[in-house]
Formats: C-alpha cells, sequence, structure tokens
C-alpha cells in the first residue's frame, strides 16, 4: 500500500471514470431538452473510454485492444451526435410548437 | 491497493509482433471474403440503390424499391447457395471478429426474409409515395448489415458496431417522414433513449474488458473462469451490458420507447422494427447468455452469470424481468385503440415470451442434446410471419379507410373477407390458440421453461396469455360481428397472394411444426472457448 | 509529488468539476462550454496513460467536431428547445442526485473490490501499432464502420435538410 496521493495506480483512474459515468446518468435523468441528454450520453461514452485505456495500460498492455475500441467508440460518437442533431433539427424545422412532452399528439 | 491476478493469456499476436507477423494477419483476409458474400452483397447494395435513385430521370419512388429487393434476393440467394455449416465447418472469420456457423446463417435468413417482406409494404404505403426512397432502402439495407454482425459477432467489438449500426439507421428510418409530427417525436425519443442505453452497455462492455485483458469473446469467457472478480461487480456488469440488448428487444425496463416510437414510424418500418429489429436483438442476447451465461461449474469457477442480486440467479433475473415485460405489454395493450399502438404493447408482451425462452436456455448451456434456445428460434420464426402479416393487413386497411385506429376495422369480414380471414388467423397465432404457429410455438416456449424449473413465470405467461385473448379478440369482433361504413372492395391479385403467402407458412408451422424443429435444433453453434 | 501524480490531479480536477458544473447549470450553453473541459481532461488522462493518438483524435473529434456540433444544436434551437420528457418546468435534482450517489457508491466500491491484473508495462508510441492492428486483424470492423459512416450521414443529410418540396407540408 503506498502513498493514495502519489502513487497513481488503475485505482484513480477507476474512480474518476465511476463518477463521470455517474455524473452522466444523472445528467441523462434530469435533463428535458434533448441537446443537454446528448452532453449526458457523451459523458457516459467518455467514462468507458477512461476505462479502456486504463485496463490497456495497468491490465493488458500486450495488446492495443483497449485503444482500438476507444477510437470505435469516438467515431461511433460522432456518427450518433450528426444522427441525432439531425433528428432534433428535422423536429425543430417542420414543426411550429415542439414541446415533444407538451404536445398531445402521442398519449402517454 | 491491487492485488496481483493470474489471468489466462489473451491470445493473438502481441503490439510487439504485429509489424512482423503482418502479412500472415494480411493474408487470411482474402480467403475470408469467399465466406463473407452475402455482407458483401449488401455493402454494394446500399450504394447500388442510393445511385439508381440519384440517376432516375423522373420521381419514380418504387424503382429503388424494386432493386433493393434484387439486393435481398441476391444475398438470400448467397447465404443458401452457402449452406447450413455442420459443426466442423464452423469457425471464426476475420481473424475471429464474427463466426459463420449454422445459427448465424438460420438467423441471417430469417433477418433478410423478413426485411424482403417489408420492402414491398414500403413500396405500397401511401405516404411514402412521391418522395425520395434510396435513402430509405439504403437505410434499410444498412440496418440489415448491421443486423447480420449482431447474429454473428464474436467480438465485443463487433457486439457494439452491430448493435449501433441496426440502432442508427433505425432512428433515422424512424423519422423519415419529414412532414410528420409523430414521426419527428418518435424518431427524437429513439435515437435520446437508444443512444443512453447504448452508452450504458458500452461502460459493462469496458469492465468485461479489464476483468479480462481481451475483446474476444471466447477468451474473455475462458479468462473469467479464472477471475476472481466478486460477484456484486460480475452481476453490475451482467446489468450493465444486458441494457443494449433489452433496449433493442424492448424489455423491461428499457421498454417505455417502443409505443411512441411505433406508432410514430411509417407503417412497414414499425412492422419492421417489431419483427426483424427484435430477432436481430434476441440472436446476440442468445449469443451473449451462451458465451457467459454458464453457471460456474462446482461453485468454483466465475461467470457473469455467478452474480446474485436479493439472491436471485441469473436465469431468475431474466425470468422477472420476462414476466415484468410481458406483464406491461399486455396490461397496456388493453386500452389501446390505435392498432400501431396496440400492435406495439402486443410486441412488448411477446418480447416478455421470448425472453422467457432466454432464461430457459441458460440451465441447458453446454448440456448434451438439444440447444436451449431452439424453442426461441422457433417462435421467432412464427412470430415473424404472424406479426408481419397483421401489419400488412393493416396497412391495406389504413389505407382504404384513411385511418389507423381500430374503429376502421368495423366490418371487415362484410367488406374484404380475405383480409378478415387472414387477419382472423394472424390474430389466433397472436393469442397463441392451435391449429397455427402461434400454439406450437409458445407450447415450446412453456415446455421449455416448465422443464427448467421456472414454474411461476410459465403460470404468469399462461395467465397474460389469457388477458391478451381480450384485446385480440376485440378486433375480430369488430371485424366479424361490429357493422361498419364504407364499401365493399375487391383485392387486387398481387395483395391477396401476398396475404396467402403468410397465411400458409403460419398454418404449416401450426400443424407440421416438426421438420422446422429438426431444422433448428440441426443447426450448428460455434461455442466459444 | 512525482509529476505524474500532479498531472493526474490535475487532469482529474479538469474532468470532474466541469462535469459537476453540468449537472447542476441551469444553462444549456453553459453545459457545452463546461463540457468541453470534461473532454479536454479525459484527453490529458489518455496522454498520461500512454495513449497519446487517442489523445489527440479526442481533442480533434470530440472538441473539434462533436462538442462544437452540439453547440451549433443548440444555437439553431435556442429560440425554442426540444424537450424529450414530460417534468417540470425545472428539472429536479434531488432524486437524480440520490440515486446518482448510490449508483456511484455501488459502482466505485465494486470496482475498487475487484481483484485486478496489473501488469508493470512502459507506454509505448502508439500510432503505427494501432494502425497495422486497424488494417489486420481489426480490418473487418474497420471497413464495417466506414460503410456505417457513409449510410448514416447520407440519412441524417437527408432528413436535416430544410424546406425540400417533398417534406413542406
Amino acid at each position: 500500500m503506498g502513498n493514495m496521493l502519489t502513487d497513481i495506480g488503475l485505482g484513480h483512474y477507476l474512480i474518476v471514470s465511476g463518477i463521470l459515468f455517474t455524473l452522466g446518468l444523472v445528467v441523462v435523468m434530469t435533463r428535458r431538452n434533448a441537446i443537454g441528454v446528448l452532453m449526458g450520453l457523451e459523458m457516459l461514452l467518455n467514462a468507458a473510454g477512461i476505462n479502456f485505456v486504463a485496463f490497456n495500460r495497468f491490465s493488458a498492455p500486450e495488446r492495443l485492444d483497449g485503444q482500438i475500441f476507444v477510437i470505435f467508440i469516438i467515431i461511433l460518437a460522432a456518427a450518433e451526435a450528426a444522427t441525432a442533431l439531425a433528428l432534433v433539427l428535422n423536429i425543430f424545422h417542420r414543426i411550429s410548437s415542439i414541446h415533444v412532452d407538451e404536445a398531445r399528439a402521442m398519449k402517454g | 491497493m491491487f492485488f496481483l491476478q493470474t489471468v489466462a493469456p489473451t491470445g493473438g499476436v502481441t503490439s510487439n509482433e504485429v509489424f512482423d507477423r503482418y502479412p500472415d494477419l494480411v493474408s487470411s483476409i482474402g480467403t475470408d471474403m469467399g465466406a463473407f458474400l452475402p455482407e458483401l452483397v449488401l455493402c454494394l447494395g446500399i450504394v447500388w440503390v442510393i445511385f439508381v435513385d440519384l440517376f432516375s430521370k423522373r420521381q419514380d419512388s418504387r424503382r429503388p424499391g424494386w432493386h433493393a429487393l434484387g439486393v435481398l434476393g441476391l444475398s438470400l440467394l448467397t447465404l443458401v447457395l452457402g449452406g447450413f455449416p455442420s459443426a466442423e465447418e464452423a469457425g471464426s472469420l476475420f481473424h475471429g471478429m464474427v463466426v459463420r456457423d449454422g445459427f448465424a446463417v438460420f438467423m441471417k435468413l430469417l433477418l433478410t426474409i423478413g426485411t424482403a417482406i417489408c420492402v414491398p409494404m414500403v413500396m405500397s404505403h401511401k405516404d411514402l409515395q412521391g418522395r425520395r426512397m434510396g435513402e430509405f432502402y439504403g437505410l434499410l439495407l444498412g440496418s440489415l448489415l448491421g443486423m447480420y454482425m449482431m447474429a454473428s459477432a464474436r467480438n465485443l467489438l463487433m457486439f457494439f458496431m452491430g448493435i449501433e449500426f441496426a440502432s442508427y439507421t433505425s432512428y433515422l428510418l424512424t423519422g423519415y417522414l419529414k412532414g410528420d409530427r409523430k414521426a419527428a417525436e418518435g424518431g427524437v425519443k429513439y435515437v435520446i433513449y437508444g443512444s443512453v442505453a447504448s452508452g450504458i452497455m458500452v461502460y459493462g462492455l469496458s469492465i468485461l474488458y479489464g476483468l479480462t485483458g481481451s475483446l474476444d469473446v471466447g477468451a474473455v469467457a475462458q479468462a473469467l473462469i479464472v477471475t476472481k472478480a466478486s460477484p456484486s461487480l460480475l452481476i453490475i456488469t451482467a446489468l450493465l451490458c444486458f441494457a443494449g440488448f433489452a433496449y433493442k428487444i424492448s424489455a423491461f425496463p428499457l421498454h417505455f420507447w417502443a409505443p411512441d416510437v411505433y406508432e410514430g414510424a411509417p407503417m412497414p418500418f414499425t412492422a419492421f422494427l417489431s419483427v426483424v429489429s427484435k430477432a436481430a436483438g434476441f440472436a446476440i442476447l442468445i449469443r451473449f447468455v451462451v458465451a457467459f451465461g454458464a453457471p460456474g461449474a462446482d461453485g468454483q469457477a466465475l461467470t457473469l452469470a455467478s452474480g446474485k442480486v436479493l439472491d436471485l440467479d441469473w436465469p431468475q433475473i431474466l425470468a422477472v424481468l420476462a414476466m415484468f415485460t410481458m406483464t406491461i405489454g399486455n396490461l397496456a395493450a388493453l386500452w389501446q385503440n390505435n392498432f400501431k399502438r396496440l400492435l406495439a404493447y402486443s410486441s412488448i408482451a411477446h418480447a416478455g415470451y421470448l425472453l422467457m425462452g432466454v432464461a430457459a436456455v441458460v440451465p441447458r448451456i453446454g448440456a448434451e442434446g438439444d440447444p436451449g434456445w431452439q424453442p426461441v428460434l422457433f417462435y421467432l420464426v412464427v412470430y415473424l410471419f404472424m406479426n408481419l402479416g397483421a401489419f400488412y393487413i393493416a396497412q391495406i386497411v389504413a389505407a382504404r379507410t384513411g385511418t389507423e385506429e381500430l374503429p376502421g376495422f368495423a366490418g371487415l369480414g362484410k367488406r374484404a373477407p380475405v383480409l378478415a380471414v387472414g387477419l382472423f388467423l394472424f390474430m389466433i397465432s397472436l393469442i397463441g390458440l392451435p391449429p397455427t404457429g402461434g400454439f406450437t410455438g409458445k407450447w415450446q416456449l412453456l415446455k421449455a421453461a416448465w422443464e427448467n424449473g421456472l414454474h411461476t413465470l410459465v403460470l404468469v405467461a399462461v395467465t397474460n396469455t389469457v388477458i391478451s385473448v381480450y384485446y385480440y379478440a376485440r378486433i375480430i369482433k369488430l371485424m366479424f360481428l361490429d357493422q361498419g361504413d364504407g364499401e365493399g372492395y375487391v383485392l387486387p391479385v398481387g395483395q391477396r397472394t401476398a396475404v396467402v403467402l403468410m397465411v400458409v407458412p403460419i398454418l404449416w408451422l401450426g400443424l407440421f411444426m416438426d421438420s422446422t424443429v429438426h431444422l433448428i435444433r440441426s443447426l450448428s453453434f460455434a461455442v466459444i472457448g | 509529488m512525482n509529476w505524474e501524480a500532479v498531472v493526474f490531479w490535475a487532469m482529474a480536477t479538469l474532468v470532474l468539476v466541469p462535469a459537476f458544473a453540468i449537472v447542476f447549470s441551469r444553462n444549456i450553453v453553459h453545459m457545452a462550454f463546461w463540457l468541453l473541459g470534461t473532454l479536454m481532461g479525459v484527453s490529458g488522462l489518455y496522454l498520461l496513460l500512454g495513449a497519446d493518438f487517442l489523445g489527440m483524435t479526442q481533442i480533434f473529434v470530440y472538441i473539434g467536431g462533436i462538442n462544437v456540433l452540439l453547440l451549433f444544436g443548440i444555437m439553431l434551437t435556442r429560440s425554442e428547445p426540444v424537450y424529450v420528457r414530460r417534468l417540470a418546468k425545472r428539472p429536479k435534482l434531488a432524486p437524480g442526485l440520490i440515486i446518482g450517489a448510490f449508483t456511484a457508491f455501488t459502482l466505485v466500491s465494486a470496482l475498487l473490490g475487484a481483484g485486478w491484473r496489473n501488469v508493470p508495462g512502459e507506454p509505448t508510441e502508439t500510432a503505427g501499432i494501432l494502425g497495422a492492428f486497424l488494417l489486420s486483424e481489426y480490418i473487418l470492423p474497420f471497413e464495417i464502420i466506414s460503410v456505417l459512416l457513409l449510410v448514416v450521414l447520407i440519412g441524417a443529410a437527408y432528413i436535416a435538410r430544410r424546406g425540400s418540396r417533398e417534406g413542406a407540408e
């Protein structure tokens, strides 16, 4: 057991990623704005990214599997953001009143 | 702070060797391509349909549809010519990224047939006329390509990519009717919650990677057995991963998106989502459960299934989720007046029945004899035809009456007897009554669950079936006993043939199920390890 | 304190302080700028872990691409934000925070309680190795994702295009 402050190990990164993941979940749960929820999603994905790279460095340094996974996460996040914004802009352009929750078009 | 842990070597080339062994690694790609023809056909087909639409002189929205059908036919042909690989032929392609086994080929056939049934529905859908449809078919074929990946994935990266590919294209297709308010709302809800579900899943995958140091499912499954991870972490990981699958199959607690999305999406795509997308979700869930769900032998070995929540083990957790899923779906369906919404809740209920089959898979993993997933695959085949058939008839009726609400079906028995009888049979099958495939399929699911000790679940499922009679029978009563306004009409030959073509498999599976059951039992499954 | 510890604590602060600010912020534009901090911090952690290529990719794609895209989205829908949920006017934070604190505690304690394999290794230059892996073992996902990007971007462009004659009703 070394000094918690100076010996940076896997656990430190896991704590950061765990907290970031939870904060992302809180953002997703409490936001109403679609773009706000998307930001929470980016936090979730980044938390997973920290995990992958940290595990790659400390637990499985023989190969770069974890880093490769993160490359794909980043690309997919970009595609996801483009998809989501296209749909958000679609609803914004086509519909005058855009409060999805207040609209009565679809009943719960 | 952390203890040194021994884990089985991860296999594969290490970073130091990758440059030296690069020629060997590349040399196998060419031979693997030969077994990858159906996917290649789809890749080229995506570009082809978009180009066909781009270079059409006039706005003929049906033309790319014919080309999409051609692409699907070609893909189907290559699948059939490839045949079902036997247990000896089964293996992995592209350095273990995907597997080639009977299970994958069967699922791909099922998915392709389902998509091919949806395409003529798209071509005859009135809201989709006169639009640019090249992108629609491109996205549809892309979605199918993603689902091929889901059916055959053998690497955690491919699990994730397959799900994401199928999902992104689905989000866009849901919002494809640009002028439509419900479509726009459905699209936004679908993309937002879907992304969150996959974000949660990828965190679970990252822990799985950390526990085992590999992305290859086989290596992960082996390494998990030696890892001394705490049961609480294992169960958290399993639940995080399950979020992604649950969203795709619309299982509790991630089912809430389905009604709004199903109602908003254009009818043919709703049919696609409720059947094809769900089948792909179950394919990948079965792969996941078979790889990681085996209970640890003699209490020593640990797998993802070793964790417990409140004294429930993994099959019991799946069983509880199945109970909630079917009950919520059936109870909510009772109050629906919109046909698409009713079928949305009904499809949540059916996800529950299928999940019951998956829960019964777990105790049979690794056992000799029939694979536990046989009832699930059989029910997926039945479900494909009965649900697509119901949607197909609903679309014809909606085009005639101009409404997707239930009163549009009143008096259908007099106006269009062929449609009414067809829908009657599909409803009978959805309830699960003989002589239809719905009966034989559900019977096998219940039997499998009972034999594997999930007695409470079976009772809940039977109760649910009784509840579901009410809302399906309501439609039957509307069609035959109620008076409807509107004139009778004669169906075009094409539509009549299509209805008959979908009724025949339902009756056939109900009366002569043995050959299909035998086929599914004989499928090889590349067990990982 | 060695330099690694100093950089780590700085980056962890850069990740988590803006992340908390995102949770509590009421202004969506502020949220986007706080997110910038989090993404920078994550990039710093990647660099600290020896993932030099990823760290730079994170800056280029996440900060240069995705975050800017989100800001554009905010700007374009600023007059009437698109809401996804039926809730009171102000988001209710208290229940979210309680569930969040519980989740964080469970998750972090489970993560720390596990015995992780710890292999000493020195970080190396990664770009070349990543490239060799992507073009050999990972060739399939690499090709599939290119098809995915093509299809999804064509679809997104179709959906987002404004004022086309067919969708004008």
